[in-house]
């Protein structure tokens, strides 16, 4: 086992792949191709990759179907490259466990932010912090206290709740139903309007600007993600 | 307005009041059936009179009864009363003593005279009464085959007008009259288009009436002589139909079963007519439906064959910038291979597009006589650059005719068949085209040794350049068909198609 992550690049585009191969070697990781989703799933599970970057367009297999037989078995992280016209199989793919997306074109620094950020997510200390710090937030746990630039801030129990969820995964985006599941719990899993209503609040009480976030992020039709290394 | 036809019969015909199943009954006894009832029963009398030497006077009213029998079948009930009657009296007169007297002298002559009348009245009575019942079968039964025939000409009628017509044909035979089509014409104004027989007028009060039978969609009935109005009834056949009927002088009576059977055919071809309209507009959907799937499918594949570039192209630019350092030289020179091949597949689909919004648009290609092989050559040799180091081959079997079509088109669509081969195939493939003449058509295919058409493929795409060839050919007169796989479960084989011209 050499030290550099693994990689597997699952798209039926040749193009595609080859300036992956390229830009995902200049910066540090070992890249096995796969064409379909066949191919992919017998190199998953022979290699042990250490993340996966998935096409959702691909010839033989539903995306979906690919993001679901794996996370019956693994929590292998995923990122699913998209096209305008699969928003809907792009949720889908995140609500069945995807770690998050990219859509089509997408410049190499943004793949590689978050890969960063996926690689990261699987370190075993991650989530069971006490005292969440992000940038100028502070968030004790335990004692259900939030400072913000140095000043305490009131939050209620749910948006507490749900700040710690987001600030739980740094960077990473969570899908309406995730965090509806989470704070207000399966019944209310399209009850989207709460969830405005309350990152609302949440950015009233602790975005500089509240008109123009830079903590909590909005992913059009998709949820929320809060910034990474604030 | 007098027709001279009975007034029974024409309020009959439409009036729903008219309930009575032999009319005859009331009817006033017809002339011909007196004289043919007085002569058989004189008849019956001479032959009685010559059987008197050898037969009892007891079995003479025999023969008078079967002179009663004859009357009543063959000229009805009143026939056969009135035949009872005049029996009655003659054989009192000639066959009871005293004779050529009306007196009866015997009492037990009484009781024969009175057991004789009784039995002629009833079989007068009975006899008459079959005759009626079997016309009145025999009249249910030609109105009942006048119906099912219209069924089964009905199966014939593929359109509105082919199913009033048949209608028209089959109601005219139905009332034993005449009948008329009215249709509404432009304007919109009822007009007659067809009368059985042919020839029949209708007056301006007639076409008001049809008018109101048309607007109001409600049946107007026939009027009866003598009063103002129409002799024809008129049913509505929606939508832009009406049709008038006239009962003819034919069957006598038997109104409910003949109102019966107009009323079927008419149920019928209405119900004809709005099967064929639903078909109409479920054709009409499934029509909507297949061009905007049609669409949909173009517009995902052009999204996916235009984003495929452009992604490669944006993340080899930025990956090139952002991991300099780090890139070695070799990979340095593939990423900008590949923004430079790209950017060539960009351009090529602009190129395709705008041949596409041209056919789109409905601009009408531009027709020449051009040499099919000669245009083939054109485009394999821009494939050639476009794909330096691919093999792709060019045959001919035959002599190719000139084609009246439009070169360009034409170039383009089959650059992109040979763009499509170029793509399904290994880099050391061939792709090959051949040209050759086949049932009156210029067919040109164009074979690879790819892996085929997938046909479990999960999501299947049909790229934008054979959208696009497809249209071409369309638009041309031709047709593209996809052969798959060609040979040992692989190759794709797409025929372009165009039709010769008729030497004129």
């Amino acid at each position: 086992m050499t030290g550099k992550p693994l990689i597997l690049v699952v798209d039926d585009e040749v193009q595609i792949q080859r300036f992956l191969r390229h830009a995902l070697d200049a910066a540090g990781y070992r890249v096995e191709p796969a064409m379909d989703a066949a191919s992919a799933l017998r190199a998953w599970s022979v290699l042990k990759p250490d993340l996966m970057i998935l096409d959702l367009g691909l010839p033989d297999m539903n995306g979906k179907t690919v993001v679901g037989e794996i996370r019956q078995r693994s929590d292998l992280p995923i990122i699913v490259l998209s096209a305008h016209d699969q928003e809907q199989e792009k949720i889908a793919a995140l609500d069945l466990g995807a770690n998050d997306f990219i859509a089509k074109p997408f410049g190499i620094g943004e793949l590689l932010a978050r890969i960063r950020v996926c690689l990261r997510g699987t370190r075993p200390a991650q989530g069971a912090e006490d005292v969440l710090r992000r940038g100028d937030l502070v968030i004790d746990i335990p004692a259900h206290r939030v400072e913000a630039a140095g000043k305490p801030v009131r939050l209620t129990p749910r948006e507490f709740d749900l700040l710690v969820l987001l600030a739980r995964h740094p960077g990473r985006v969570m899908t309406h139903r995730q965090i509806l599941t989470r704070i207000w719990g399966p019944a209310h899993t399209e009850d989207t309007p709460y969830l405005r209503v309350f990152i609302g609040q949440l950015r009233q009480k602790l975005e500089a600007n509240p008109s123009d976030p830079a903590l909590i992020l909005t992913e059009p039709g998709v949820g929320y993600r809060m910034v990474d290394g604030v | 307005m007098d027709s001279g036809i009975p007034r029974d019969q024409i309020s009959g015909m439409a009036g729903p009041d008219d309930g009575v199943t032999f009319p005859t009954w009331r009817s006033v006894p017809d002339p011909v059936g007196i004289i043919a009832a007085a002569a058989l029963v004189a008849l019956s009398i001479l032959f009685g009179h010559g059987l008197k030497a050898t037969l009892p006077t007891e079995s003479l009213h025999l023969v008078c009864l079967v002179a009663v029998l004859i009357s009543a079948v063959a000229f009805g009930f009143w026939s056969g009363l009135i035949a009872a009657a005049l029996a009655f009296l003659g054989y009192n007169f000639f066959f009871v003593e005293p004779l050529h007297t009306l007196s009866v002298a015997r009492p037990e002559d009484m009781i024969s005279l009175g057991a004789f009348l009784l039995a002629a009245g009833l079989t007068g009575f009975l006899a008459g009464r079959m005759r009626e019942e079997a016309a009145a079968a025999r009249h249910r039964a030609d109105l009942l085959e006048a119906v099912s025939a219209f069924t089964a000409d009905l199966a014939n009628a593929a359109t509105q007008e082919a199913i009033e017509t048949t209608a028209l044909r089959h109601l005219a035979r139905a009332v034993r009259g005449e009948a008329v089509l009215l249709r509404l014409d432009a304007a919109p104004r009822l007009v007659v288009a067809e009368t059985v027989p042919v020839g029949v007028r209708l007056g301006s009060l007639d076409m008001q009436i049809a008018d109101r039978a048309m607007r109001y969609g409600l049946a107007q009935p026939a009027t009866a002589p003598g009063w103002e109005g129409s002799r024809f009834a008129f049913h509505p056949l929606p939508p832009d139909a009406v049709l008038a009927l006239a009962a003819g002088p034919g069957g006598r009576g038997h109104a409910r079963a003949r109102e019966q059977a107009v009323a079927s055919i008419l149920d019928q071809a209405r119900r004809a007519i709005e099967r064929l309209a639903l078909a109409r507009s479920a054709a009409e959907a499934r029509e909507q439906a297949e061009r905007e799937a049609q669409r949909a499918a173009l517009l995902a594949s052009l999204s996916h064959d235009l984003r495929t570039p452009l992604a490669t192209i944006l993340g080899s630019v930025t990956s090139l910038r952002q991991l300099d350092a780090t890139l070695a030289p070799d990979a340095r020179a593939d990423l900008l291979l590949a923004i430079e091949e790209e950017a060539g597949r960009l351009s090529r689909y602009v190129a395709n597009l705008l041949h596409m919004t041209r056919l789109r648009s409905g601009l009408a290609p531009r027709l020449d006589w051009i040499d099919p092989a000669d245009v083939a050559h054109a485009a394999v040799r821009r494939a050639r650059d476009a794909f330096p180091g691919r093999s792709i081959m060019m045959e001919t079997e035959g002599d190719i005719p000139l084609l009246r079509t439009d070169g360009m088109l034409l170039e383009q669509a089959l650059f992109n068949l040979i763009d499509n081969a170029v793509k399904a195939s290994a880099a050391d493939g061939t792709v090959r085209l051949l040209a050759s003449v086949e049932a009156g058509s210029v067919v040109i295919a164009v074979t690879d040794h790819g892996p085929g058409f997938p046909d479990h493929a999960a999501e299947p795409r049909v790229g934008l350049g054979l959208t696009i060839c497809r249209g071409i050919a369309t638009a041309l007169g031709g047709s593209l068909t996809i052969v798959s796989p060609v040979r040992d479960g692989r190759g794709t084989m797409v025929r372009l198609a165009l039709p010769i011209a008729e030497a004129a």
